[in-house]
């Protein structure tokens, strides 16, 4: 609240300049991207229009105070609830669309459930400031490493434990990031003459180009997307790399997850969820399918028909899945011959790959052998750090 | 008093041939007042690159158009020197025929869009075109050009704008802007047109399509974008279909479905969408709309 400035615009009535700065918190207070420019602006421009006329208000504020689509959808919603609400006519401060079909989250009810969750021992550190308490895991993970290193993430019973190596993973889906930024140097001798630093250089020479510089272009960051397997033969891992994809989500700044089971959902926007909490409701839409059967070739085959234009020749396409498919195997090769094709390196992770006693029976899995680049574990710590060099190499 | 400026406004928009409806025309008002840029989202083929057109021509102003591509860096967004120019011109003066010295004069400048924009008179409509395609860096760039409004180059120091641009910004959502980038801009989400608009939209643009025929042709359209296809028809699809039935001489929809479905190339733009419209499909969408 108080990084936000109170400007009372002379013309403008008391009340009205205190009603609009309640509603900027409202938003703010349900994930809009506002601060102090934008309230700044609301309030300069408000001179503009008629202030009383409702239409050019909500056109207004929408304007200034949306950033995207989802803001964009949920104005009106946040809209009616704040200047029609009889409850927050009368007070400012609480005002907050209860009984709200969209849960619109008001200032004050968000602060008591951030304070309720922390009480609460399931996810007692994502609703307050989730970096700390990763931070704190991560020194704890670092010294008891040996142990967790090697253990199989289908053998951790305790809750405790679960939520340590969870902050493990994520925390090391996010380092990539530094090591991934590092950009190769400019080549001397390949790609396009540079004519600007040339010409500078032959200044030397007195006007004579001689020496010839080149510019190649930069390796990047390549773009990453992610599938992932959420079956029933998954669900030991699959919440856990749905966090290691969080992570992942967080370090590149091209990416798309898509989660399937019987049918392919995009999860990208729900992953940029600050608070696992809210990560774990956006995905309740997978609803009952979550944990159910597994048709891979059909639901890859959907992902290329409706997605398929994002994969490009600069995609790292990883496919995370155990291989067991309800559907036919003919329909996993047709899907997979057209990822490979379609994207720069097809990388296949099955959780069970490296473990002991594993051996690729399921017919799935052998589709997936013969048109993979790669196929990686990821079972355990070990085998998860051995995905890095795949994810921090450039394109 | 501003309520009648908005819809003069609109009316101007109209007769520079855009229908913009009330949201819209009011945000482009308010864009011309704030000195803000704008960032329109929507899917491709929902009239984003007209908005800037019209805009530029109810404000009779010059449009400036920045295409945005993977690898666009300075030297094609901003300026670049000329340095066959500059080659020439330090050879002449070897030769003695010329003893000005400076090879870094404005002279030897190649303009590009953004100091283009930065640099004419009249504050122009600047476009920055599919801004998700450009490389992050490209985009933090952008950032300082459009907070300050100015560009430096090493050789010559700061330009500063001597007019502010309007600036426009469209995304198709290829790819996440950043926060820093949305947070400059006011926002507008470009949706698909209702009947009514779509319907004054091919009145507007095609005045030679018969009222009856105009009203089944967005009728049918309003509803193919309801089936699952992969690349829904835009405005732009509505616009071409119209002229090419106007060109088979067709009056009614339903008059020869061959014809029909011969013409339908141009609403749909890839072989699964052609073949998930089937006959039957086709001949239930053509009876709801005639």
């Amino acid at each position: 609240m108080s990084d936000l400035v109170e400007i009372v615009d002379p013309q403008i009535p008391d009340n009205l300049s205190q009603r609009l700065l309640g509603f900027v918190h409202q938003t703010r207070a349900n994930g809009f991207r506002v601060g102090v420019s934008e309230q700044l602006l609301v309030q300069s421009s408000i001179a503009l229009i008629d202030p009383f006329s409702e239409r050019e208000l909500r056109s207004l504020l929408r304007l200034v105070l949306c950033s995207e689509k989802r803001d964009w959808n949920r104005f009106d919603e946040l809209f009616d609830s704040y200047w029609h609400s009889e409850r927050s006519r009368r007070q400012v401060k609480t005002a907050g669309g209860s009984g709200n079909a969209l849960k619109l989250v008001s200032e004050k009810s968000g602060e008591s459930n951030r304070t309720a969750s922390s009480s609460n021992q399931g996810d007692a550190n994502e609703g307050s400031g989730e970096a700390e308490g990763a931070g704190e895991g991560y020194q704890e993970g670092a010294s008891r490493s040996t142990s967790i290193e090697k253990v199989d993430f289908g053998s951790i019973t305790d809750p405790e434990e679960m939520r340590r190596v969870e902050i493990l993973v994520e925390r090391m889906a996010i380092d990539m990031r530094r090591r991934s930024s590092r950009r190769k140097k400019v080549s001397k001798k390949r790609g396009a003459v540079d004519l600007r630093r040339t010409l500078r250089r032959s200044l030397a020479t007195g006007g004579e180009p001689i020496n010839l510089l080149r510019k190649q272009v930069r390796k990047r960051q390549p773009r990453l997307l992610l599938i992932l397997d959420v079956s029933r033969s998954m669900s030991m891992y699959s919440f856990l790399l749905l966090r290691f994809a969080r992570g992942l989500a967080r370090c590149f700044r091209d990416v798309a997850v898509f989660a399937f089971h019987t049918q392919i959902v995009p999860i990208t926007d729900a992953l940029r969820q600050t608070s696992l909490a809210r990560v774990r409701n956006s995905l309740s839409m997978l609803g009952s399918g979550w944990s159910g059967g597994t048709r891979i070739g059909d639901s890859l085959n959907q992902f290329n028909e409706r997605y398929g234009n994002w994969v490009n020749s600069r995609t790292l396409t990883c496919v995370v899945s155990d291989g067991y498919d309800t559907g036919s195997a003919d329909e996993l090769e047709h899907a997979m011959r057209q990822l490979k094709q379609r994207g720069r390196n097809l990388l296949w992770i099955n959780p069970l790959w490296q473990r002991e006693g594993y051996s690729p029976e399921a017919k799935g899995m052998r589709v997936a052998m013969e048109y993979a680049d790669q196929v990686a574990g990821a079972h355990n710590l070990e085998t998860l750090r051995a995905l890095v060099p795949h994810f921090t190499r450039l394109a | 008093m501003s309520h009648q400026d908005i819809s003069a406004f609109r009316t101007d928009l109209l007769d520079a041939g855009y229908v913009a409806d009330a949201e819209l025309g009011s945000a482009l008002w308010l864009v011309s007042k704030l000195e803000r840029p704008l960032l329109l989202e929507g899917d491709a083929g929902v009239g984003k690159t007209e908005i800037a057109k019209a805009l530029s021509k109810v404000l009779d102003t010059q449009l400036i158009r920045l295409q945005c591509y993977e690898g666009l860096d300075v030297s094609s967004a901003v300026y670049e020197w000329n340095y066959q120019h500059q080659l020439l011109a330090i050879r002449s003066q070897e030769s003695g025929a010329n003893s000005d010295g400076a090879i870094f004069d404005p002279k030897f400048l190649l303009e590009r869009p953004l100091l283009a924009a930065i640099r004419s008179n009249k504050a122009p409509v600047l476009l920055i075109d599919e801004i998700d395609r450009a490389d992050e860096e490209f985009e933090a760039f952008l950032l300082e050009v459009l907070s300050d409004f100015q560009v430096s180059i090493p050789e010559l120091g700061t330009i500063e704008a001597k007019s502010r641009p309007r600036v426009i910004l469209t995304s198709n959502g290829t790819r996440q802007l950043s926060d820093a980038l949305r947070r400059r801009c006011l926002y507008h989400y470009v949706d698909y047109p209702t009947f009514d608009k779509e319907l004054k939209i091919l009145q507007t643009r095609l005045p030679d399509v018969s009222a009856a025929l105009a009203r089944q042709i967005v009728g049918f359209v309003q509803d193919l974008r309801k089936v699952d296809l992969v690349k829904r028809p835009g405005i732009a699809e509505t616009l071409d279909w119209a002229a090419a039935l106007l060109q088979f001489g067709l009056d009614k929809l339903d008059a020869d479905p061959e014809v029909l479905r011969s013409t339908l190339v141009c609403l749909l733009k890839t072989r699964e969408d052609s073949e998930r419209l089937e006959d039957f499909e086709l001949e239930r969408l053509v009876a709801r709309a005639v």
